[in-house]
């Protein structure tokens, strides 16, 4: 397992964060050497475990279906860094 | 007569009960502190005066009309990443700098309805990701008990500020140990609380199952006092646990008699400093010496520890910082053009480096081709880890370990290599992957002059016991307090100065 | 056609909760942009979701009445991927464990029953809407949808033809209507589908590569994508060239589709199980209380309509178009003990006048009970049809009691035979006219003079009593004069 300039391409895409060559090249040493060392878990017999995604057994965690008309579209729109009509605005988006 | 900032919250809370001081006196004396040594220590990254007078107005008025709680009039400060209504929020990210939340967090709310007084924000690791607090967009945190050294992460903030005595108390999170590590570092008492026991609606998500906020203080007894505060079941957040929490504060002094404390061997092995040793040891000597008896167990899954915690945070905060995209809040790329450039360079832009490194290795983790290997694989270590626990558990009241393998370091010092600095963490980390409390309380100094803690485990939901555990070491050994707080407050202690105890500072 | 068309689909239908999937915002549709949105559906910093039980039960509603087996254990899921509709950058979804699987929906092929396989049913959030407005400098993004809660219909690949999709999508559209999961407005877009085709030579087991078209929003849209497609594919096929698989976007104005990503462009969702929720387990108790919500669906009322009752096919199919007008026959015919006069009266009159209403309301504006009463007392003959309709009419979108209004309107048939024969032999002396041309032999004449007679009488006469006497009269008219 391993984490060469092309994989850190890759998974900076699926992120979508921007990295500069440096940026690339130094992510990629970084994480090579972390992936590197996790590679231990390959090595671990972990048999018929169960994954334990919750610690906690909580279960049907619901809310009751009430809706709360709190119109507060002003001050959410307020802490956005682009709005127009109250919308929120975004670059061109072209299928 | 002990200045203000030099005393613990109970008893504040004792004068201001007395009407030996008022509220906004207790407020103004800690701002004034504040104004005086933050360029030094840099734990805040907002100062919130006018705030803070307005609530100590407001206590006054609830404690002269007789409607008055515990922690009415206390000043406290938030970690940074602890959404508050109208004051900013930037868990010390440049993605977030001037992000001014229109909510509170459920902590926020209550504390506010408990009365406290908000002095300020502090500082972080950016997006709480880092075990120093190097990793703040607003510069370092600094310990008090040496302006040299790393004050711990992620909460470094928190424990400086405590110890300081720029603030009686104050809530951190802890996600691999962002409580523990910088309480240790900075010589204060700090609880990461049972997964569910608070809520965090409001925390800003780092990794959303390990996730949990937490008090740090001078003293075991005034975290216990925060603790019943702020824990309790929160409808708004679904992983809060719905059960009663018992008291920490009420039979807090009942002492160790006839409690099991388990000593884990993977936890004592090599790596560890002689001097942590030495004061962990101590201060299971001191439990014994009070009537407890302890033993070896064995955590054995703890040993891959590191590794499915890095993997599983980073897995859950690839996805909970994907909403940091530029469009409904916070930092945006002034120079897109098209959307994909948008998403990339408001987020190349906006993040830090550690912020990125964690991304990266979440997103990998999760991507097609290494789920499994890897993400699941650490689900099911995961399981082991947590399995170990309840085993240990089994004969075992409370397990004792060490914080972290050093004492606070240099500055800088670590830095350059991130998975050096990961394996700083390999004390605390399992204990947020199975979701269990654990306390730190200050058990000595080593040879520098830099505090150690000791870790005190517990079974789910057994804060009351660890506290009363915790109420033992810190009445034998006493509290240990940094040469900032012990002094008038002036810059002019020489850096690098060894710490007091409590004793020596009354002497 | 050379090849066998192999289609599935996957429909997403909004789901009709007051409140949005994970926060207390309203489900509404048309509102203002981003006037239901709060901290929660936009993904802010710190905010966490909770789920909506009405949701969880919708979901399973749909599932039971689609035949499927409920999970006892299901767990909800992030879905990651970067689109500015989606304000998490993650959708919340179902993955490994979705509340239902392994149903069915039956369709009706040329007269035959033909079984069509549900693969899942899963819960997800709806996403934002994006106004492309090509004089702005940019997209307008409307979060009002984001966090309305939607379910996912997986077909098995068992449809041959664009038809059987449009009828599968027709069956499902009605259960989920009936079950009052979800109102299924295609025009608002809270029911969509995505069509999955493929061909292969008839005969052959192995499924060919398939195209996927995305977001059909009509019945219509369903079934001409789908000729349209297999057409394309088809034509690639015969011209010696390969089907690349790949996401198609249907252009409903153009009538064609274009390709938006191939497969080696998929997306890589990085599924995994959502943090800040916690299972869902279900017990037995709320399994059943939701079994038992499920009212009779539309087939099964089609086949008692035509078998139990005597309607005709196509009548059944009318009265079951919705289940407001389907009780509202079932009650009706119970009521007046006739369920072809039921029928006729709900065709006739109720269909007719919701049809002249302006707005889809779905209300019939009479409730079975009085209707039923009120066609009893035309087919008990206490009133006459004329009077049925005016006596309807006085009632609709009213509570008024249709038995106590008879009175009042004073609408019931006189049967005061004196009364009847004084009115003909006044109708019969005022028009000499009228009784000229009946003797000239021209029978429209006695139909003005029963008109006539009936008008003197106000309607509530019997007719077929006014008519034998005002017969008896003419002919002793006649007989008089000759």
């Amino acid at each position: 397992m391993n984490a060469d300039r092309n994989t850190i391409h890759h998974v900076a895409n699926l992120a979508a964060i921007h990295l500069n060559e440096d940026e690339e090249k130094n992510f990629s040493r970084d994480l090579d050497a972390i992936v590197g060392y996790m590679a231990q878990l390959m090595a671990m017999d972990t048999g018929e475990v169960q994954p334990m995604e919750h610690v906690l057994s909580i279960r049907n965690a619901l809310r009751e279906d009430t809706a709360v008309n709190a119109d507060n579209r002003e001050a959410l729109l307020s802490v956005a860094p682009k709005t127009e009509e109250g919308c929120y605005l975004v670059p061109n988006v072209v299928e | 007569m002990k200045e203000l900032h030099e005393l613990p919250v109970h008893e504040l809370a004792g004068l201001l009960a007395d009407r030996k001081i008022g509220a906004r006196e207790v407020a103004q004396a800690h701002l004034d502190r504040i104004a005086l040594l933050q360029q030094d220590v840099n734990c805040y990254i907002s100062i919130t005066p006018e705030v803070a007078l307005g609530q100590a107005d407001a206590a006054q008025k609830r404690m002269d009309g007789g409607d008055a709680g515990p922690l009415t009039g206390i000043p406290m400060a938030f970690k940074d990443n602890m959404c508050t209504k109208g004051v900013q929020t930037s868990c010390a990210s440049r993605m977030l700098e001037g992000f001014v939340p229109p909510y509170n967090a459920t902590v926020v709310s209550t504390l506010q309805k408990a009365g406290t007084v908000m002095l300020g924000k502090l500082n972080m690791d950016e997006f709480a990701m880092g075990s120093t607090n190097e990793n703040s967009y607003f510069g370092p945190v600094r310990n008090p008990w040496n302006l040299e050294r790393v004050s711990g992460g992620s909460s470094g903030g928190s424990a400086a500020a405590v110890a300081a005595g720029l603030a009686p108390f104050a809530l951190g999170s802890d996600t691999g140990g962002s409580i523990r590590l910088p309480a240790s570092f900075c010589g204060v008492v700090g609880m990461k609380p049972t997964y569910g026991a608070v809520s965090r609606f409001g925390l800003v998500a780092f990794a959303s199952s390990l996730d949990q906020i937490g008090p740090l203080a001078s003293n075991v007894r005034d975290c216990a006092w925060v603790l019943d505060a702020i824990m309790g079941h929160d409808p708004m957040d679904s992983t809060s646990a719905p059960v009663k929490h018992e008291s920490c504060t009420a039979e807090l002094d009942a002492g160790v008699k006839g409690m099991s404390f388990g000593l884990a061997r993977e936890y004592f092995g090599e790596g560890l400093n002689g001097d942590i040793r030495k004061a962990v040891m101590k201060a299971v000597q001191v439990l014994e010496a009070q009537g407890a008896v302890s033993g070896e167990c064995s955590v054995p899954a703890a040993e891959f520890g590191i590794s499915a915690y890095y993997l599983l945070s980073s897995a859950e905060a690839s996805a909970n910082l994907a909403r940091y995209d530029g469009i409904r809040f916070g930092h945006r790329s002034a120079d897109a053009t098209d959307m994909k450039e948008l998403y990339r360079l408001t987020r190349g832009e906006g993040f830090g480096r550690e912020v990125k490194t964690r991304i990266l290795l979440g997103t990998y983790a999760l991507s097609s081709g290494y789920h499994d290997a890897l993400y699941v694989k650490a689900l099911k270590v995961r399981r082991m880890i947590h399995d170990d626990f309840i085993r240990a558990f089994e004969t075992h009241d409370i397990l004792v370990s060490p914080v972290s393998p050093t004492t606070a370091f240099r500055l800088g010092e670590k830095t350059a290599d991130p998975l050096q600095m990961y394996l700083g963490d390999v004390y605390t980390v399992a204990v947020n992957l199975a979701g269990l409390p654990a306390l730190v309380v200050p058990c000595g100094l080593d040879s520098d002059g830099m505090p150690i803690g000791v870790q005190l485990i517990g079974k789910p939901f057994s804060e009351k016991k660890l506290l009363q555990a915790g109420q033992a070491i810190e009445q034998a050994l006493g509290r240990f307090v940094s040469p900032m707080a012990a002094g008038t407050g002036s810059t002019a202690n020489p850096v690098g100065q060894c710490g007091k105890t409590e004793e020596e500072v009354r002497a | 056609m050379n090849h066998e068309i192999v289609i599935g689909l996957e429909i997403h239908s909004e789901l009709r909760t007051r409140s949005k999937v994970f926060c207390g915002c309203a489900n509404e549709y048309g509102a203002e942009p981003n006037t239901r949105t709060c901290p929660v559906c936009l993904g802010m910093p710190g905010t966490l979701p909770v789920l909506n039980r009405q949701a969880v039960d919708f979901a399973v509603k749909a599932g039971l009445a689609m035949n499927c087996t409920i999970s006892g254990f299901s767990k909800m899921d992030r879905k990651n991927y970067f689109y500015p509709d989606m304000c998490k950058a993650y959708q919340i979804s179902q993955f490994d464990l979705p509340f239902c699987r392994d149903g069915y929906v039956d369709i009706e092929v040329d007269g035959q029953t033909k079984r069509i396989g549900i693969e899942r049913i899963h819960l997800e959030e709806d996403a934002g809407k994006l106004n492309h407005d090509p004089y702005a400098q940019g997209s307008l993004v409307d979060y009002n949808r984001c966090g309305v809660p939607l379910i996912e219909i997986v077909s098995r690949p068992d449809m041959r033809s664009p038809e059987e999709a449009r009828l599968f999508m027709e069956a499902v559209k009605e259960i989920l209507e009936y079950t009052g999961v979800s109102d299924c407005k295609m025009q608002e877009g809270s029911l969509r589908a995505d069509v999955n085709l493929s061909l292969r030579p008839f005969g052959q087991e192995k499924l060919g590569t398939r195209t996927e078209m995305k977001n059909l929003n009509s019945l219509r849209a369903v079934q001409r994508a789908a000729v349209t497609e297999a057409e394309r594919q088809e034509a690639l096929i015969t011209a010696g060239k390969t089907i690349t698989q790949e996401t198609r976007r249907w252009d409903d104005n153009k009538g064609e589709s274009f390709s938006m990503r191939s497969k080696e462009e998929a997306m890589d969702y990085r599924y995994f199980p959502e943090p800040d929720l916690v299972p869902v387990v279900m017990d037995e108790g709320w399994l059943a209380r939701i079994r038992e919500s499920i009212p009779e669906l539309p087939q099964a009322r089609r086949a008692k309509y035509v078998q139990e009752m005597g309607i005709p096919a196509y009548d059944a199919g009318l009265l079951t178009g919705t289940i407001q007008i389907a009780d509202l026959f079932e009650q009706a015919a119970m009521t007046c003990g006739n369920p072809k006069s039921a029928s006729n009266w709900i065709m006739g009159e109720i269909l007719r006048q919701m049809k002249e209403q302006e707005g889809d309301s779905l209300d019939p504006g009479i409730d079975g009970i009085r209707l039923g009463s009120i066609i009893g007392l035309v087919e008990r003959g206490e009133i006459t049809q004329a009077s049925g309709k005016k006596l309807l009419e006085a009632v609709m979108g009213t509570d008024a009691d249709p038995v106590v209004l008879v009175e009042r309107m004073n609408l019931r048939i006189q049967r005061d035979e004196g009364a009847v024969i004084d009115a003909v032999v006044l109708v019969m002396k005022n028009n000499p006219q009228a009784i000229a041309d009946f003797q000239a032999g021209k029978g429209k004449a006695v139909g003005f003079l029963m008109g006539q007679a009936m008008g003197l009488l106000k309607g509530k006469a019997d007719p077929g009593q006014v008519k034998s006497v005002l017969e008896a009269k003419l002919k002793e008219f006649d007989g008089g004069a000759s």
